[in-house]
């Protein structure tokens, strides 16, 4: 019975389970009419999934922050992660203005493309049904709203910046107090933090049937004919992320000191999950544990850097919002000049930093860079709302990448905290 | 007093009875022959049906989905189907004139007597009721604004209630249409320029000479239904407020022609409902003959 236990876990563990299952959930969700009905186990494993997030993510901010303080060596480590951070924010908010450039998403000339935008933005402008207008929130309720008034309010909605903000206080805090027992309150949190990370580990042996049941899922949700409007859009973010990929997984390769193959076979399952789930949070988990126990990582960084990650550094969201910004500057035949590169590409980087939550509704954060460029917010809304479909599991991969990325290169001078 | 003539005793009394009967004889048949002088028809009615047709005064171009011309050269939409309900109801066919080159001047047509009504996206306004007869409306529509996105996230950012209250900002609207009056009391601010018909309105529109245009939601919908693309660069924005109600129009005169067409109107069942807003959104609109009733 044992050998065959084994057996069985080998092949739901190797890599081509998963992608058998993410392709056979791909065909049956496209050629089956019974993809829908996957939607339950796909949401229930999604659940579980998701369950674990909230309390790692706060677990381990805690305990990282509240022990780094505790050792003295928080103000190098900082400055390295600040760096680390805004060099991989603007060189991926550079590479996506670049390879708007390049592609030209926005240079739509052929008439048939034009009318399919053309009624897209009619379509949603002016719905057959009468519904309330869209709140769009500016960049100054960004701020005010990153202030947890009620923890517990926050923890309920999963709000997840503001999470991140009470935690950082708390870990710092119980990093100052010199009692034993903020020890001991470290300690409980990295044991939380571990258990949530067996049960993800549980999880992952049943990936294939997850990615099967999520697959089929998403795959019935998708229509081509909605993308033909956008074909441009679509293929320059979809191209120009896998050259981010790219250059994101040479340096993860450079710096564990593998090849390219083993660097993605340590990491598989976290990309598996990004791409699947579409949302890096569920990944985050994952990536956390790979890091730790694939990539060899020492877990005080990584339970530091990861979570918070996630959260601010958004690369994904950044490469989208470069390009739609150059989408937008192309359909509207505005000439570039210098000042408008600056402000896309820094624009792009900041406000990826804030976009949490669905694409289409974090767009509406592109309103402060729009608005100087004299470009219409309601394009770009609209545009990436109908792709998010598509977008999501591209931004998603690549946050939760890249986060590895910075996790590698902040590792790379400290030598680790523990 | 023949009666009291009558009961009294004499000569005169016998002479007196046979001239009464005669008078009466005589009245009798007067009002037998003035009869069919007071059942025959009021002259406003009796002029159309002794015609034997209805003449429409309809707006020279075409403006679906309310009126125009199908492949074979005969007038559908909307507005082309409520002229052809009253004249079924009248017993008489119908007949366009469609002369006028501006909605004013359809106004025009039917006050001068050359049309007996005239039905063609004609909205209810104080000046034109001074001089015609509206009757009941028979479409609720909002006034829209298609609007340059660029201009417009230049000038307004977020705030769409802010664009049109600049002197900067230049509002096309069709000449002798109600809109110019409605433009002065909404957008008082604004700047309007006129145009001739629909083709240069859009021309003007397409060489940025206006930042908008200002009509009703049926007039631009049809515009973006026609031009899908317009879409990426114009942005339609229905107007709040009153509602633009549009009537049919009679001459002054002819006042029990006006009560009898709101009576008709009432058991159309075509019609909408009192303040019903009209629902058609541009998507499916009948290009043939299938939207004639």
């Amino acid at each position: 019975m044992r050998p065959l236990n084994a057996t069985l876990m080998k092949i739901l563990k190797s890599p081509w389970a998963i992608l058998t299952g993410i392709v056979l959930g791909g065909v049956f969700g496209y050629f089956s009419k019974f993809g829908a009905y996957l939607g339950p186990p796909a949401k229930m494993y999604l659940g579980l999934l998701q369950m674990c997030i909230l309390p790692i993510m706060i677990t381990a901010i805690i305990s990282s922050i509240g022990r780094l303080v505790k050792a003295h060596g928080s103000g190098r480590l900082l400055k390295r992660m600040t760096l680390v951070l805004l060099i991989g924010l603007l060189a991926t908010s550079t590479l996506g203005v670049t390879g708007g450039l390049l592609l030209g998403p926005g240079r739509i000339t052929d008439v048939k493309n034009q009318a399919d935008l053309g009624r897209l933005l009619f379509e949603a402008e002016n719905p057959g049904t009468e519904r309330a207008p869209e709140k769009v929130r500016g960049a100054g309720d960004f701020f005010i709203n990153l202030i947890p008034v009620n923890i517990f309010a926050a923890l309920a909605e999963g709000h997840s910046l503001k999470i991140l903000i009470f935690s950082i206080l708390l870990g710092l805090a119980m990093g100052l107090i010199p009692l034993p027992v903020s020890d001991q309150f470290l300690d409980i949190c990295d044991a939380l933090c571990q258990s949530f990370k067996t049960i993800i580990g549980w999880l992952m042996t049943i990936l294939p049937l997850g990615l099967f049941c999520i697959f089929a899922d998403y795959i019935s949700r998708v229509g081509a004919s909605l993308f033909r409007a956008l074909v441009g859009l679509i293929l320059t973010v979809g191209l120009t992320a896998l050259v981010v990929f790219l250059i994101n997984h040479a340096l993860l390769a450079w710096r564990l000191k593998r090849s390219f193959f083993q660097t993605f076979s340590a990491l598989r399952n976290s990309y598996f999950v990004a791409v699947a789930t579409s949302n890096s949070f569920v990944a985050l988990p994952v990536a956390l544990r790979e890091m730790e126990e694939n990539a060899g990582l020492d877990r005080q960084t990584l339970n530091l850097i990861l979570p918070l990650g996630i959260v601010i550094n958004r690369q994904g969201v950044v490469l989208v919002f470069a390009i739609t910004i150059v989408f937008l500057v192309q359909l509207y035949n505005l000439s570039w000049t210098l000042p408008m590169l600056l402000i896309s590409v820094c624009g792009a980087a900041l406000t990826g930093m804030a976009a949490l939550g669905r694409l289409g509704i974090a767009s509406a954060l592109l309103a402060s860079i729009l608005a100087p460029l004299g470009l219409p917010l309601e394009v770009a809304m609209i545009s990436l709302l109908s792709l998010e479909v598509l977008f999501e599991p591209i931004t998603s991969l690549l946050i939760t990448q890249c986060n590895c990325v910075a996790a590698v290169f902040v590792r790379g001078d400290t030598g680790g905290l523990s | 007093m023949c009666a009291a003539m009558a009961s009294s005793p004499g000569n005169g009394n016998r002479l007196c009875l046979p001239v009464i009967s005669s008078m009466i004889c005589f009245f009798m048949t007067l009002l037998i022959a003035a009869g069919p002088a007071y059942s025959s028809l009021p002259p406003d009615m009796e002029r159309i049906i002794k015609r034997g047709r209805l003449v429409v005064a309809v707006y020279r171009e075409d403006m679906p989905p309310f009126f125009m011309k199908n492949p074979q050269g005969s007038l559908i939409g909307a507005d082309a189907a409520l002229a052809r309900a009253i004249g079924r109801s009248l017993g008489v066919p119908v007949v366009f004139d469609r002369r006028a080159d501006s909605f004013d001047g359809v106004v025009e047509a039917v006050a001068s007597g050359e049309a007996d009504i005239g039905i063609s996206m004609l909205s209810i306004t104080l000046e034109r009721a001074q001089r015609v007869l509206f009757s009941r409306p028979y479409a609720y529509i909002r006034p829209a604004v298609l609007m340059n996105r660029l201009v417009l996230a230049r000038i307004a950012g977020r705030d769409t209630g802010k664009m049109l209250q600049s002197p900067n900002v230049r509002i096309g609207i069709i000449r002798d249409s109600a809109y110019i009056a409605m433009a002065e009391e909404r957008f008082p601010k604004a700047t309007p320029v006129l145009f001739a018909d629909r083709e240069s309105l859009l021309a003007g529109l397409k060489q940025n000479r206006i930042h908008a245009i200002f009509q009703s939601e049926a007039f631009i919908e049809n515009i973006l239904a026609e031009a899908p693309a317009l879409s990426i660069f114009y942005r339609l924005l229905y107007i709040p407020g009153d509602m633009d109600r549009f009537a049919c129009v009679l001459p002054w005169t002819s006042i029990h022609f006006w009560k009898w067409l709101n009576t008709t109107m009432e058991t159309l069942e075509e019609l909408p409902a009192e303040g019903d807003r009209w629902k058609n959104h541009g998507r499916n609109w009948p290009k043939e003959a299938s939207c004639d009733r």
